[in-house]
């Protein structure tokens, strides 16, 4: 039996690939025939996040925006020059998601680590932090 | 402290709001993944440390797990809490350091869990300090070979088997023959004695019933004041089973740094063990005999390593450790028992025999054993005690053999009844500790002869009639013996008159 | 007696010899002095030494049986001066198991007065900590349920007075102030 690959290994695979400018549609077709292959079509989830990751590493970060409003461009901006900051990365898409739940502020989601600034949060720390 | 204060509750509100206003940061975050029988699964994560402790947000609150299988993709981290809270999607932070727990004179007289929170209901512990879990041990040259006594107040083990401070004892029998009954005398003796030596109690999956017997018992004796509790159930998660006796070793090591005594009683390492290999069976690591994981000898071996007495450039503390192991039918020779007697400094056997014969605390002079309280014992007891062991064992070995014929000679005679007379001297009733000028005289007493014409059955009364008038008649002499210096020629003689006295309303004729 | 002795000295007076006049005859007298001698060495030489004998012997019977009796006398005075002893000692020892029992007795009161009064003490601070336990029950209670208000009443008003503004200016701040 082969030595099953680890997903860091797949992803890494996939992500230099990526960045040397292989075409999308080969890549996800001998993915998923590779993950079909050996049974492990359930860990696509998770292939997906290794994957974010992977690319996060090299430079192309894709980040979750959550908040309760749309955000303005400005404030867009601003995100995507203190995330270039914060990680060094070259290339920043947002993916913006509106909910109502976080009350206010920002949350933003990039692979690996997060930056939480929501009124939710807050309210959730005082109460969870806080107990005698 | 314990006021209901409005000011007080405003305050506490006041720093928590404040705690609020902190920025926010890039901070590392993963998810979890799977979740069951205590573990989580964790992605991302990826500077997660070994043995790091892991903060998951739950719907209620955070739970926290510490990092024990880093793998190449993803985390499995043991949980603290319980499973039942945690779902897989949870959010997964760094807290950036290992175990901690609270350390400190502040824990003294607490119930503590594994963590250092409260048990008793007695209000927040406020330490100043913190202790790792983990810590390593002592190295070569900040240690000193053990040689201050500590006395356990049972004669048996005192006399035949001391114990010095620093030293790691192995408490070892099969169930129900007073392992922990054992230990609990030794907590109440430091107490009574006033040794000054803090006692830290482990109970590794015992039956909380037991242990809030244990407390009380330790309260009535006064010695709770002395002590600190750190209880774990069979109901709690493995983890905190496992954690216990590293947490509880941390505590004990605060003392054993600041040039105090420490006295560790880890009841027992059986449960810690089984605990562990239940861990290491859920990490899906490779289980080897009796499908105890490969580290299972370095599980205990590190944690009775930090039990040491410090050279005296470090202030002199020491740390005493009294691990319990349970045997099954009396076998030592099983695993996890032969692990932990290769690692500890001697043994105390309990029997099971022995203890259904009424011979309590049952401790089995052949096969029990101290390799370094010789030169820790107290002088007064060694110059009274030096044949007592030789002498047991050889009547145990006549006893079994003069069953078969009643035709004697006269020397194994005598030595048949000393040996029931030293037999029934070394019983001794639970709770009830005898300081050093008891077991002196005694042993004394026994040892050359003086109660050879009292019936075995009467030598408790002997003894308790030779006590009361020792400490009426001659008090100051005995309080002399009490500090452990060799018994002067006029203690000596005074010991003779009054055993002989004594022994008069007890003789056999 | 009187008429004979004048009779003698009448006859005295009268004839010559004595003798005649008391009518002795001297080969009698002869004869009956060496009987006499004869008897006194034959009763020397036999009768005496057994007759002696045998009175000796008693006097050594009396004499035995003076000191058995001296000496029984004697004993039976020892007898009693140790007699006198063991009682003596018998008591002392009495007095002794006496006097360890009684201390035994006191120490024994008054350990379990002291352990009554120990219990008592035990139960009245097992009843203040009870108390204790209670009331930081209660105000960690009351702490808790205080934050969960606070942050569920914020949390309702700031539902009511967020709008995109206001929040675009929140969150502006959390992206300037954001530790890196």
């Amino acid at each position: 039996m082969a030595v099953r690959l680890s997903r860091r290994k797949i992803t890494e695979y996939i992500a230099d690939s990526l960045v040397a400018g292989a075409s999308e549609k080969d890549i996800v077709t001998s993915l998923a025939a590779y993950l079909i292959d050996s049974r492990r079509t359930s860990e696509i989830e998770l292939i997906i996040r290794d994957l974010d990751y992977q690319l996060s590493v090299r430079g192309i970060v894709l980040a979750n925006v959550s908040s309760a409003y749309t955000l303005s461009e400005e404030t867009k901006k601003a995100i995507i020059a203190m995330l270039k900051d914060a990680t060094g990365a070259t290339s920043i898409e947002l993916e913006e998601h509106v909910t109502p739940a976080v009350l206010g502020g920002v949350r933003i989601d990039i692979p690996g680590s997060q930056i939480d600034g929501t009124i939710a949060r807050r309210l959730n720390l005082l109460t969870t932090n806080n107990t005698l | 402290m314990t006021q209901l204060s409005i000011a007080e509750l405003s305050k506490d509100l006041r720093v928590a709001i404040e705690r609020l206003e902190q920025k926010e940061g890039l901070e590392s975050v993963g998810v979890v993944v799977r979740v069951g029988d205590g573990v989580a699964w964790v992605h991302g994560l990826h500077k997660a440390g070994y043995s790091e402790v892991l903060k998951i947000e739950t719907a209620n609150g955070v739970v926290e797990a510490f990092a024990l299988n880093l793998m190449e993709d993803e985390i499995g981290a043991v949980l603290l809490g319980t499973d039942s809270e945690v779902s897989a999607g949870d959010t997964v932070r760094l807290s950036g350091s290992v175990l901690k727990v609270p350390v400190g004179p502040e824990l003294l007289g607490r119930v503590v869990d594994p963590l250092g929170r409260p048990l008793d209901g007695a209000g927040p512990i406020k330490t100043k300090q913190f202790g790792l879990v983990e810590r390593e041990a002592i190295g070569v040259m900040d240690r000193k070979s053990v040689f201050e006594p500590l006395m356990t107040g049972v004669m048996a083990i005192d006399a035949m088997f001391p114990i010095g401070r620093g030293q790691r004892e192995l408490i070892i029998g099969d169930r129900q023959t007073g392992k922990t009954a054992l230990t609990i005398d030794t907590m109440i003796n430091q107490g009574k004695q006033k040794t000054g030596v803090v006692n830290v109690y482990v109970a590794i999956g015992q039956k909380l019933s037991k242990v809030a017997r244990l407390i009380d018992r330790l309260k009535a004796e006064g010695v709770m004041d002395q002590t600190i509790v750190v209880a774990t159930g069979p109901s709690d998660p493995a983890s905190l089973l496992y954690l216990a006796p590293y947490a509880a070793t941390a505590m004990g090591e605060y003392f054993r740094d600041n040039k105090q005594h420490a006295l560790m009683i880890y009841d027992d390492l059986t449960k810690h063990a089984v605990a562990y290999r239940q861990m290491s069976l859920l990490l899906r690591r490779p289980p080897g005999r009796e499908a105890y994981p490969g580290d299972v000898f370095y599980l205990h071996s590190r944690l009775l390593e930090r039990s040491a007495k410090l050279s005296d450039k470090l202030g002199g503390g020491s740390l005493t450790a009294l691990p319990i192991i349970e045997t099954q039918a009396g076998d030592i020779s099983a695993y996890i028992p032969t692990n932990v007697i290769s690692i500890t400094d001697g043994q105390i056997f309990l029997e099971t025999d022995l203890f259904y014969q009424g011979i309590r605390p049952a401790i089995s002079a052949g096969l029990s054993v101290s390799r370094v309280g010789g030169a820790a014992q107290t002088k007064a007891v060694k110059s009274v005690s030096s044949h007592l062991k030789l002498g047991l064992s050889q009547f145990r070995e006549l006893a079994s053999f003069a069953q078969f014929g009643s035709d004697l000679d006269d020397a194994t005679k005598a030595q048949i009844d000393r040996g029931q007379r030293l037999t029934e001297l070394l019983k001794q009733h639970q709770y009830q500790p005898a300081s050093i000028w008891e077991q002196v005289a005694s042993i004394f007493a026994v040892t050359n002869g003086l109660f050879d014409n009292v019936l075995p059955a009467k030598i408790k009364d002997a003894q308790t009639a030779l006590l009361t008038r020792l400490w009426k008649d001659h008090k100051p002499a005995m309080q002399e013996l009490e500090k452990g210096d060799k018994p002067t020629d006029a203690t000596i003689k005074a010991l003779t008159d009054v055993a002989k006295a004594a022994a008069k309303g007890f003789e056999s004729k | 007696m009187i008429h004979s002795l004048t009779q003698l000295a009448a006859a005295d007076t009268q004839s010559g010899s004595v003798f005649t006049v008391l009518g002795i005859d001297w080969q009698m007298l002869v004869l009956q002095i060496i009987a006499f001698l004869l008897l006194v060495a034959i009763l020397g030489k036999w009768v005496y030494p057994w007759l002696m004998k045998s009175v000796d012997e008693r006097q050594e019977n009396i004499d035995a049986a003076v000191n058995a009796a001296a000496e029984a006398q004697k004993s039976a005075s020892d007898g009693e001066a140790r007699i006198q002893a063991l009682l003596d000692e018998a008591r002392a020892e009495a007095a002794d198991i006496v006097a360890t029992a009684k201390d035994e007795s006191t120490a024994a009161i008054s350990a379990a007065e002291l352990k009554a009064k120990k219990r008592a003490e035990q139960i009245v601070m097992d009843a203040k900590d009870d108390i204790a336990k209670e009331i930081v029950t209660a105000k960690k209670a009351l702490h808790d349920e205080t934050l969960q208000l606070v942050a569920l009443a914020t949390g309702k008003v700031v539902g009511k007075v967020m709008d995109s503004k206001l929040d675009d200016s929140i969150i502006r701040e959390t992206v300037k102030d954001a530790k890196i």
